[in-house]
């Protein structure tokens, strides 16, 4: 069945030449390269882009403090040196260098982010895109691993505005520790992370036993695993907790952030997911078919994140791609083959058993089990199919009788018969 | 902290239900090893961690004892500690089988006010009477080490909880504190002082490196991200604004030797150094997550979005939230676009009709195209998005002296030689910005080495790899120069 879905992509040009350093595997240039192969692909005829606007201070401070926020602000390359402390303090210099256009490379993205979640809210797009997003490390008063605004922890306050339940995915293979922190004590909240665990793996956090804490207990999922996990056991593993998450907690909108580094081949991760199995989990999560704000994050083998953020663009529009690169500015980047397959280096062998993927399920699904259905929500005893598929009620014959069961699985929409509170006869107070 | 001794905590063993915890496992049965480093490391993991450990048992994972099992194992640690077992110097683990108590049915354990035990060392005579006299930590000490060895790694590591008589409040404190914690980390009374909080778990940390934790143990230990390694240590001392300046290559890989042995890949996929980067900064123990309003986001209560308020002003709305919603570049307004639906996804075709197929010079012709062809598609977009600055066209906008110079710097500086070309460049292209020269390298440099040892059959090509000393390679590059101005 062709999708409807209309898709909103957010990208701003000067993203691309902004240099972390020498050296620094963070390399903005692949969003540049990620854009050429998405024109190349002619992908820009199904959906809408859009430049986004360069995100104020104050609304970066909605989250991060203000203090920070104007340290980012002002500090330069050239005058770092003067600030020793506050460098220390904010976890600048290391891993997250002061470089050129700093201030304005967090603009851009964040901006990017919280267009795309507003444009959701106002019901403009089925599924929004922003893959210079996705900077999940990012603390409320410090960078950390190469991200300094945590534009998706922006972007949920944003679309918790317009609905009661938010939940935030992420594939990279570092832990969502900065979302998560964000979010830990609220139930508002669900935030699941599959992520590398052990081995003194950054950021050292997601270990299965963090749950959450007071309302926000069983609101936060963590899938720790070992290195070398193949697209199999992955993508089966993801489909059965996000299946079981989203029957139990029912948001109102979904965040995924899609990082490449959990592909194989990656300078900084260890998994070993070829981009079909990375993208089947975006494909998953699009039938569902809530809104969706899809964000990029880490991803530190440019072409691999190029071929991976262009195909998965592709699965948002419904496009299966040729594996043939059309020719483009670019195309030498991706030799020698020239393909949309990774050029597989080193296999990886897989470290996580049966058994051990097994366990982490079955803790997994035991935390579920504790979250009342759709909190806030009265609780009672739910069916098991309690999360029904659309159905497209046109489609059925009137005439056909149905039995009871199928009758009751069908679930009208409360405004499904009205346009708004002033119609038909009713009269305001009435409505609500 | 008068008035009160460590034994008031009330928790004492089910009497009656023997625990057989490690260290009595290991009395029975000498030739066993002892987790016992697990088992500490994991009680102030779970101190780290706030977590409670699991009332019963655990989910099949038999190196966690239960919460009975904890707080057992810590009265066996502050036995040991305090001086009722003997310490085994040659043994790596400190305590021994050897019980003074015969084969009491408490023995091991673990209350010592049970009247089968014969109250023998300082900390019975203090326990027995803890107005009058003073636990004589350095006797205690005596009776703990007898072995030069252990000696010296205790006095020598800072600053040992059991050195000196002025220490005994905190040394009760902190193995009262232990045992609290080991019982019900998830306390909230200890996470208001948390400056007290810090520090006795900083203490603790410190105890437990001296008593029990060794490098080769340290490694060993899977799954504790907040050890410290003594590796570590000693680049902390390193300033931060200096270290980014060092050259990486040169670190110590005591990380890459942590690392299991049955994993010879990883070190094939991560250059060594990139694992500079993204390191668990262990100089700041950080607890698992903050509790602190500098941490968690500001979540409102919901409220509905009123109908009302939408539906009176919605215009008015429309027009405030547009900008907030991004400006739309494409599909451009009045451009009439027929859509061939066909063409979107299309792939590269696999022939050509070019004389050479899989030339430079063909690659040169179809990227021509096709970027000639986007140029007319996207209309003024092409510009807004940046396309102009794309690709080996931005090469146009150097001369090719200027070329010459930056593929030399490059070349000239290679990483390999702990060189670095990105100053030289800088300070040689003075008249040109930054992003200029970013633009460059990324653009043109870049993609003329790849296109260079992809040719040259080089198997895997590393378009991040950052070596730039191949004389071959630049003349390669140049050349490519040359064809591009039609320079014969």
């Amino acid at each position: 069945m062709p999708s409807k879905d209309k898709v909103a992509f957010f990208y701003d040009g000067d993203v691309g030449n902004v240099y972390f350093g020498p050296n620094h595997p963070m390399k903005p240039h692949r969003l540049c390269m990620t854009y050429q192969l998405v024109l190349s692909y002619e992908l820009q005829k199904k959906m809408e882009i859009y430049r986004p606007h360069k995100a104020y201070p104050q609304e970066l401070a909605q989250f991060h403090s203000a203090d920070y926020v104007e340290f980012l602000h002002r500090i330069t390359p050239d005058t770092q040196h003067l600030y020793a402390k506050e460098l220390v303090r904010y976890n600048l210099g290391e891993d997250c260098p002061v470089f050129e256009n700093l201030f304005e490379f967090c603009q851009i993205y964040a901006g990017g982010t919280l267009d795309a979640a507003r444009k959701l809210n106002s019901k403009q797009c089925d599924i929004a895109i922003n893959w210079a997003g996705g900077l999940h490390h990012a603390k409320k008063c410090e960078a950390s691993g190469f991200c300094y605004i945590n534009d998706l922890v922006l972007g949920i306050l944003e679309l918790l505005k317009h609905h009661t339940r938010v939940l935030y995915i992420d594939i990279d293979v570092h832990h969502g520790d900065g979302v998560e922190e964000a979010f830990y004590f609220t139930d508002r909240v669900m935030t699941v992370s599959f992520h590398k665990y052990g081995d003194m793996f950054f950021p050292g956090t997601g270990d299965v036993k963090a749950i959450g804490e007071r309302e926000g207990k069983y609101y936060a999922i963590n899938v720790p695993l070992k290195d070398g996990i193949d697209d199999a056991s992955f993508t089966r593993l993801f489909k059965t907790i996000i299946a079981k998450v989203l029957e139990t907690y029912q948001p109102g909108a979904i965040v995924l952030q899609c990082g490449a580094d959990s592909l194989a081949g990656d300078r900084l991760g260890c998994f070993n997911l070829s981009i079909d199995g990375h993208s089947e989990c975006v494909r998953f999560v699009k039938k569902f078919n809530l809104p969706l704000l899809v964000t990029g994050g880490g991803g530190y083998t440019k072409e691999n994140v190029a071929r991976c953020w262009t195909v998965e663009t592709g699965v948002l529009l419904d496009t299966e791609l040729p594996n043939e690169i059309p020719d483009n500015d670019y195309i030498k980047y991706f030799g020698p083959d020239y393909s949309l397959k990774i050029q597989n280096g080193n296999v990886q062998e897989n470290l996580n058993s049966k058994s051990y993927l097994s366990s982490i399920k079955v803790q997994v699904m035991e935390s579920l089990r504790c979250i009342q259905h759709a909190p806030g929500v009265q609780m009672q005893e739910v069916p098991r199919d309690f999360y029904i598929p659309d159905s497209d009620e046109d489609e059925q014959n009137p005439d056909e009788r149905v039995d009871q069961h199928t009758e009751d699985k069908q679930i009208q929409r409360e405004d499904e018969y009205y346009d708004g509170d002033n119609d038909n006869d009713h009269t305001m107070e009435d409505a609500l | 902290m008068a008035g009160w001794s460590i034994w008031d905590h009330g928790a004492v063993p089910v009497s009656g239900k023997r625990f057989r915890g490690p260290i009595q496992e290991h009395r029975e049965n000498p030739e066993t090893r002892i987790n016992f480093t697990g088992l500490f490391n994991h009680i102030l993991h779970s101190c780290s961690e706030r977590q409670r450990p699991p009332i019963s048992g655990f989910h099949g994972n038999e190196s966690f004892p239960s919460q009975n099992g904890y707080v057992n194992t810590i009265y066996e640690i502050e036995s040991g500690v305090l001086g009722h077992l003997t310490p085994d110097i040659g043994n790596p683990f400190p305590f021994s089988s050897e019980t003074k108590h015969g084969s009491s049915s408490n023995a091991g354990a673990l209350n010592p006010f049970s009247s089968e035990r014969k109250l023998e060392s300082p900390l019975d005579n203090y326990l027995s009477n803890p107005c009058s006299s003073e636990i004589n930590c350095e006797s205690l000490m005596k009776t703990r080490s007898s072995g030069r060895k252990r000696e010296a790694q205790l006095s020598s590591d800072s600053p040992n909880p059991f050195s000196s008589e002025r220490n005994q409040e905190s040394t009760l404190n902190l193995i009262h504190w232990l045992r609290k914690v080991a019982e019900n980390p998830c306390d909230p009374s200890s996470d208001q002082k948390q400056g007290w909080y810090g520090e006795l778990l900083a203490q603790n940390l410190r105890a437990r490196e001296a008593l029990f934790l060794n490098i080769q143990n340290a490694s060993c230990v899977e799954e504790y991200p907040y050890q410290k390694k003594a590796a570590k240590s000693s680049r902390r001392a390193i300033p931060p604004s200096t270290r980014s300046q060092r050259d990486y290559l040169s670190q110590p890989s005591s990380l890459l030797s942590s690392t299991k042995p049955d994993q010879p890949n990883q070190s094939v996929q991560r250059s060594q150094r990139l694992m500079t980067y993204l390191k668990i900064n262990s100089d700041k123990p950080r607890k698992r997550v903050p509790v602190d309003p500098f941490f968690q986001a500001d979540v409102p209560e919901w409220t509905e979005p009123s109908r009302k308020r939408a539906r009176s002003t919605n215009e008015q709305n429309t027009l405030d939230d547009s900008r907030w919603l991004g400006t739309r570049v494409w599909p451009i307004e009045g451009l009439n676009l027929t859509i061939d639906q066909g063409l979107i996804g299309k792939g590269r075709p696999d022939r050509c009709s070019c004389t050479q197929p899989g030339s430079v010079q063909c690659a040169r012709v179809h990227v021509a195209e096709s970027r000639q062809r986007l140029r007319s598609e996207l209309g003024p977009a092409f510009d807004k998005w940046g396309f102009n600055d794309m690709g080996e066209e931005v090469a146009m906008n150097w001369t090719l002296k200027d070329e010459q110079s930056f593929t030399s710097l490059v070349r000239l500086n290679p990483i390999s030689k702990k060189k670095r070309f990105w100053m030289p460049l800088v300070m040689r292209f003075y008249d040109k910005t930054k992003e200029s020269l970013v633009s460059y390298y990324f653009n043109v440099f870049v993609l003329r080495r790849m296109s260079f040892q992809t040719r040259m059959a080089y198997g895997k090509v590393d378009s991040d790899d950052d070596e730039g000393g191949v004389r071959d390679l630049q003349r390669a590059i140049l050349s490519e120069s040359y064809v591009q101005r039609g320079v014969p």
